[in-house]
């Protein structure tokens, strides 16, 4: 995969960034992750490169953490808590309710690359249960039958674009 | 805000944002306050909005030099909210929404009418009631780790400063030893509320004990329990009282140098801890020579990535140190070989909210509260099938009755309770 020279550029300039703080890779990780949506093992080699760190041990801390992504993800991260509390308010069926209206099942992207639905855990929202968060916005009391709402509104968001 | 050098002038200080936060509460600056819960919960519920719309409807009124208007840290009662809280009066209205601000502004702010429809009900007595502190829900509770939160703004040092805030720092930095703040927060008996529960005291003693160059002290707010949003709370509140009490714990066994490990998944207690943690540095509480007492502290943020794993303390160290989220063997334990090797003492959230208390009151007030066994106050999040969503302190000891029943006002439908 060819990475385009402004995404290198970037992803140096964050290495370049944290620097001068003791064990940067969780830092610089989880800002690359947060401006180009994930980090693929070309971008790995990059931030080996800068920080002298092995790319298997940068892959290993990769794979661990499951806010990090070897692969895009939709713009929008539909994240349905399936912690306990919204778990007994019925946030199972919500996930479903989204698998299904998309056509994906968690873990997985829409092809248009909008939307891609992820189990998340416990977001301490727990008195809004069931809650969901969509890109760090978290949206109170989910019910299945908002879904179609939910996805038509961040659609003609991206349509008004 | 000029920088405070001295104790003397952080004295100074702290008398005048006392005073001017009191005249705020009490009315006597001639103004009436209004604050709106801007914690994660009321926020999803849109209270920016509401926030925005009563300074909007506020000022078209003429009224803001007689009104002031902020928001605050979590009222702890998230089903009930967006809250937006009147001074003096100390009316609490529930369950806001943009279209109740004009009702809010004419009825109220103008009219001196408290507007009946949005109080908040008895579950049990069906009554409606106007003040906070006479709601069950908050009566039962002493708030210590919760002190400040949803009464100060977290984003304004000058309200944490007039709210007890530093003064348990202040006295432990010039008139106290480190052994001798060890053995207060012995003496006051707290214990790790992580879930541990190991008495801190114990843990500080350990690392101070331990000679090294480089000694750390790590704030776990990786709290992955589902259900608990105790800690979300009270770094959304107040972080000024976490940093003050990681700050005691550094100065008690030697480290001059913090770690705050907070999940991803809670941006807005990530956000009000960088804030807060910048205008500390602003004025001098945080960085060399902090009231020219010679101790130096500097604090700094890790984010965690989503693994639950990284709850467990010697996982986090690893996290922090850029690798795997792996637990280690034992021993050797932090206290004697923690981040990178060096001593450092991993505490949680809670308990470091509650240490300016200790410091602030003395070790017997905190010791007063709670059993033998156990003392102090504990933060209790009520999810789930119960009438009263949300967060609440109260004195450890304090029944399972008396908080599902009392406190929480019992199980929808009045079912029973079986485990």
């Amino acid at each position: 995969m060819a990475i385009r020279n402004e995404v290198i550029e970037g992803v140096k300039q964050i290495c370049d960034q944290y620097a001068n703080e003791p064990s940067p890779l969780m830092m610089i990780l989880s800002t690359v992750q947060k401006k180009y949506g994930y980090i693929p093992l070309e971008v790995q080699k990059i931030i080996s490169e800068k920080t002298g760190i092995p790319v298997a041990e940068i892959y290993g801390v990769v794979t661990f953490y499951s806010f990090f992504s070897l692969e895009p993800k939709g713009k929008y991260v539909l994240g349905v808590c399936l912690g306990t509390a919204c778990y007994v308010k019925a946030s199972q069926q919500v996930i479903d309710k989204f698998s299904s209206v998309l056509g994906i099942g968690p873990g997985q992207t829409t092809e248009d690359g909008l939307f891609t639905i992820e189990a998340v855990r416990c977001i301490g929202a727990c008195a809004l249960a069931p809650a969901m968060s969509v890109n760090g916005k978290v949206l109170p009391k989910v019910t299945p039958a908002q879904v179609d709402k939910i996805i038509a509104e961040y659609r003609k968001a991206e349509e008004a674009k | 805000m000029e920088r405070i050098q001295t104790a003397e002038s952080l004295e100074t200080r702290i008398a005048s944002c006392t005073k001017t936060f009191a005249d705020k509460i009490s009315g006597k600056n001639g103004k009436r306050a209004v604050v709106v819960c801007g914690g994660t919960g009321c926020l999803a519920n849109d209270s920016l909005a509401i926030e925005e719309e009563l300074v909007k409807q506020i000022k078209e009124a003429g009224l803001e030099e007689k009104v002031s208007v902020n928001h605050v840290g979590c009222f702890g009662f998230c089903s009930q909210g967006p809250f937006v809280k009147i001074f003096p009066e100390d009316t609490l209205y529930r369950a806001v929404s943009i279209k109740d601000i004009a009702q809010i502004v004419n009825d109220d702010l103008i009219g001196g009418k408290i507007c009946e429809n949005l109080l908040y009900v008895d579950p049990v007595t069906h009554e409606k009631v106007a003040r906070q502190d006479d709601i069950n829900f908050y009566k039962k509770q002493v708030r210590i780790a919760l002190h400040g939160c949803s009464l100060i703004n977290p984003e304004d040092i000058e309200e944490a400063l007039g709210y007890g805030g530093f003064q348990g720092l202040k006295k432990v930095l010039t008139t106290m030893t480190p052994q001798e703040v060890i053995d207060e927060v012995l003496a006051s008996g707290i214990r790790g509320r992580g879930g541990g529960g190991f008495p801190t005291g114990r843990k500080w003693q350990f690392a101070a004990n331990v000679k090294a160059d480089q000694k750390y002290i790590v704030c776990n707010g990786d709290e992955g329990d589902p259900g608990a949003f105790m800690d979300r709370s009270i770094l959304e509140g107040n972080p000024f009282q976490v940093i003050e009490g990681m700050m005691i714990a550094g100065y008690a066994f030697g480290a001059s140098e913090g770690y705050f490990y907070v999940r991803a998944e809670y941006p807005v207690a990530v956000e009000r801890l960088l804030k807060a943690i910048d205008s500390m540095e602003k004025v001098g509480l945080l960085g060399d020579n902090i009231l020219g007492t010679g101790f130096s502290f500097r604090a700094h943020l890790r984010l965690g990535a989503g693994a639950f794993v990284c709850g467990e303390e010697t996982a986090l160290l690893n996290s922090i140190e850029g690798k795997r989220g792996m637990p280690r063997p034992r021993p050797p334990f932090p206290a004697i070989k923690g981040l990178w090797g060096k001593p450092t003492c991993v505490n949680n959230v809670e308990t470091l909210a509650q240490i300016p208390f200790i410091l602030r009151e003395g070790a017997a007030k905190f010791a007063s509260y709670g059993t033998e066994g156990s003392k102090g106050t504990k933060v209790f999040a009520l999810g789930g099938k119960i009438n009263n969503v949300g967060l609440v302190e109260v004195p450890m000891g304090t029944t399972l009755r008396t908080l599902i029943y009392e406190i929480g006002g019992g199980i929808p439908g009045n079912k029973a309770f079986n485990c």
